[in-house]
C-alpha cells in the first residue's frame, strides 16, 4: 500500500516535481523561442554597454516563459477527490510553487547574464524586482486560471494558445467563485433566503475589476516593452501595430467579460438557470 | 444490492440546452448503459455526475452514498472515470501518473496499480501519448480500480477501439462487475454491443430521460413484424409504426402475447430499433413502462 500523502508539504513537493517535469516542454519549438529570447536579452545587455537595458526586455521574456509553462490540471482538478476548499488550496499551492520556480530561474539567468557581461548582480536584482517581478505576479493570475480551464478535446499542451483561448473561457477564479456561490445560494434558497441584488452587483464588480486589471496590464506591458526593442528602431510601424493589437485585445477581453457577467446578472448566470463549467 | 449512484436532476439549463427530469440509480455489480442519439444530453449528464459541471438547484447526485453537493471529496473518492477524452497529462508515464495523482485518494493502492499495469500490459515508463487509444482506456481503468472505486463512470470508452480490443475491454469490465462491489455507468454509441452487456438502460432523448429500466424488459416490451406490407392491413390496429424498405416492410407492435400471422416474421427488436422508433416519435415517453 502506498503511503497516503495529504499534507501541505507533500502538495508542495508534488508540485515542485511536476514543475520540474514540465521543464521537458522546453524541448521543441517552445525551447527555440525561449533560447531566442534569452539570446536577445544577452545581446541587448551587451549593446546597452553600461546600462542594463536588457532588463526592459525581460518583461517579454517573462511573458513568454509564463505561457511556456502553464501548470495545467484541466479536468483532473474536478475529477480528483478535492472539495472546493482543497481545490482552492491546490491552486494557491500551485501558484506559490510556480512563482518560486520562476523567481529561482530568473535569479539564475540574472547570475549568468551578470557573469558574462560583468555587470553588478545586485543592480540586476534591483531591476528585476522593480521591472519583472510585478508582472510575474500579475501573470500568475493567468497561470492560476490555466490550471483549471478545460476545453473539450484539448490536451493541455501548448501553453500560449491554451492560455489565450482560455482567456475567453470561464476562468478558474470565477468558476470556483461560482461554484462556491452556487452552493451558498442553494443553501440560502433552501432556508428561504435570497441574495440581494446589490450584493450580487458588488461581487460582480470585484470580479470585473480583477479581470479588467488582468486584461489591461499585460497589454500595457507588451506595448511598453515594444518601445525598447530593437525591432522598433528597425521598423517603427511595428510599434503602432503592437499598440493596436494590445489595446484591441484588452478591449475584446473587456467586452467578453462584460457579456459573460451581464448574462449572469440577467438571470442566466449562477442562479441555477444557466450553468458554467467544463464538459467532457 | 448496494446503490452506488443516485441521480435526480429536475432541470439543468446550459448553453441553450436543457436536461429535464432525470432520475435513475446504478447498483453495484450491474452495468447501466446511458444511451441516446447525438445531442441527447449524455455528455452533459455525465459532466454533471462527474462534477465537471456544477449541480443545478434542486438536483441531487449521490456517489457511494455521499452527496456530491455536500461531501464532494468523499463522493469523488468512490468514483473512477474512464473518458474517451483522456484527462491525464499525456507527457507523463503511466507509473509517474499513478505516483502523482494516486495519493490524492485515501484508498490508493500503488501495488495494485502496478499489478493492473502489468496485467493490462501497459508500459510503465513510456509517455502516455505514445500508448494506443485502447491502452489509454485500460490505463484509466487501472487507475480507477486501484483506488477502490465503487462506481465507474465511462464516456465512450470503446468508441475508437478495434473489435478485439473492445471485447477484451468489456471482459475486464465483466470481471469488475462479477466482484459485485462496483457499478458502472457507461455511455456509448455502440448500442448493439452494449445491449448484450448492459443490465439496465437509461435512454435520453432531447435532454429528457425517455426511460430507465432493465434492458431485457425494454426489449421484451415490443416485437417487430416483418413481411409484405399488404399483410399489415390485417393487424393495422396493433401496429404502432412502420419502416419500409424496397423489398420488405417492418412494423412495431407491443408484445402483448397475442399471436401474429404465420406469414409474418416476428422478432425481438434491438435497442437500435427502439431508438429509431423513439426518434420517429412512434414510441413516446412514458409508454415504454
Amino acid at each position: 500500500m502506498m503511503k497516503k500523502t495529504r499534507s501541505f508539504g507533500s502538495y508542495f513537493l508534488f508540485l515542485i516535481r511536476e514543475g520540474l517535469f514540465r521543464g521537458r516542454e522546453l524541448l521543441g519549438w517552445r525551447g527555440i523561442v525561449f533560447l531566442v529570447i534569452i539570446a536577445y536579452m544577452l545581446i541587448d545587455t551587451f549593446e546597452a554597454n553600461t546600462e542594463i537595458r536588457g532588463l526592459m526586455f525581460q518583461g517579454v521574456g517573462v511573458l513568454w516563459m509564463v505561457f511556456l509553462f502553464p501548470p495545467r490540471m484541466g479536468k483532473l482538478l474536478y475529477l480528483l477527490p478535492f472539495s472546493v476548499k482543497e481545490r482552492m488550496r491546490y491552486l494557491r499551492t500551485y501558484l506559490v510553487t510556480y512563482l518560486s520556480f520562476f523567481v529561482i530561474l530568473f535569479i539564475l539567468i540574472g547570475g549568468v547574464i551578470s557573469l558574462i557581461s560583468g555587470y553588478s548582480y545586485l543592480l540586476w536584482m534591483k531591476s528585476f524586482v522593480f521591472c519583472a517581478f510585478p508582472f510575474l505576479l500579475l501573470y500568475s493570475g493567468g497561470v492560476v486560471k490555466s490550471i483549471a480551464v478545460v476545453e473539450r478535446g484539448k490536451q493541455p499542451a501548448s501553453g500560449w494558445f491554451f492560455s489565450t483561448r482560455g482567456w475567453y473561457q470561464q476562468d478558474t477564479i470565477s468558476s470556483i467563485k461560482e461554484e462556491c456561490t452556487d452552493r451558498t445560494e442553494a443553501v440560502a434558497k433552501e432556508n428561504g433566503q435570497t441574495t440581494p441584488r446589490r450584493k450580487q452587483w458588488s461581487k460582480q464588480s470585484r470580479i470585473i475589476a480583477l479581470e479588467v486589471g488582468l486584461a489591461i496590464i499585460p497589454a500595457l506591458q507588451s506595448y511598453g516593452n515594444w518601445m525598447f526593442t530593437g525591432l522598433y528602431r528597425i521598423a517603427p510601424w511595428t510599434f503602432y501595430a503592437s499598440g493596436i493589437l494590445a489595446y484591441g485585445s484588452a478591449i475584446a477581453c473587456l467586452v467578453l467579460f462584460w457579456k459573460q457577467i451581464s448574462a449572469q446578472l440577467m438571470g442566466k448566470g449562477n442562479s441555477g438557470k444557466e450553468e458554467y463549467g467544463c464538459s467532457l | 444490492m448496494e446503490t452506488v449512484l443516485k441521480v435526480k436532476i429536475p432541470r439543468l439549463q446550459r448553453d441553450g440546452f436543457a436536461l429535464k427530469e432525470i432520475e435513475f440509480e446504478v447498483e453495484a455489480g450491474y452495468l447501466t448503459a446511458l444511451l441516446g442519439v447525438n445531442g441527447a444530453g449524455k455528455t452533459t449528464l455525465l459532466s454533471v455526475i462527474s462534477g465537471l459541471l456544477p449541480l443545478p438547484d434542486g438536483a441531487e447526485v449521490q456517489i457511494g452514498g455521499y452527496s456530491l453537493r455536500e461531501r464532494e471529496r468523499e463522493a469523488k473518492e468512490c468514483m473512477g472515470f474512464v473518458f474517451d477524452d483522456f484527462p491525464f497529462d499525456e507527457g507523463m508515464s503511466a507509473k509517474l501518473t499513478g505516483e502523482m495523482y494516486g495519493p490524492y485518494y485515501r484508498n490508493w493502492d500503488g501495488f495494485r496499480f502496478e499489478k493492473y499495469l502489468e496485467r493490462f500490459e501497459i508500459p510503465k515508463k513510456r509517455a502516455l501519448r505514445k500508448l494506443s487509444k485502447g491502452m489509454k482506456m485500460k490505463f484509466q481503468l487501472a487507475f480507477a480500480l486501484s483506488h477502490g472505486a465503487s462506481f465507474l463512470i465511462m464516456d465512450e470508452p470503446a468508441a475508437s477501439l478495434d473489435p478485439i480490443f473492445r471485447e477484451e475491454f468489456m471482459e475486464v469490465l465483466s470481471e469488475v462487475l462479477e466482484e459485485e462491489t462496483c457499478g458502472i455507468l457507461l455511455s456509448s454509441q455502440l448500442v448493439s454491443e452494449l445491449e448484450a452487456k448492459a443490465d439496465y438502460t437509461v435512454m435520453l432523448h432531447q435532454g429528457e430521460q425517455f426511460f430507465y429500466d432493465s434492458t431485457e424488459a425494454v426489449l421484451d416490451r415490443y416485437r417487430l413484424v416483418r413481411g409484405r406490407y399488404e399483410l399489415f392491413q390485417y393487424m393495422k390496429s396493433r401496429i404502432l409504426g412502420t419502416r419500409l424498405s424496397e423489398y420488405t416492410a417492418e412494423g412495431l407492435i407491443l408484445n402483448d402475447g397475442d399471436p401474429v400471422r404465420l406469414d409474418l416474421e416476428c422478432v425481438r427488436p434491438t435497442m437500435e430499433d427502439i431508438m429509431y422508433y423513439m426518434k420517429q416519435g412512434i414510441i413516446k415517453k412514458g409508454t415504454v413502462k
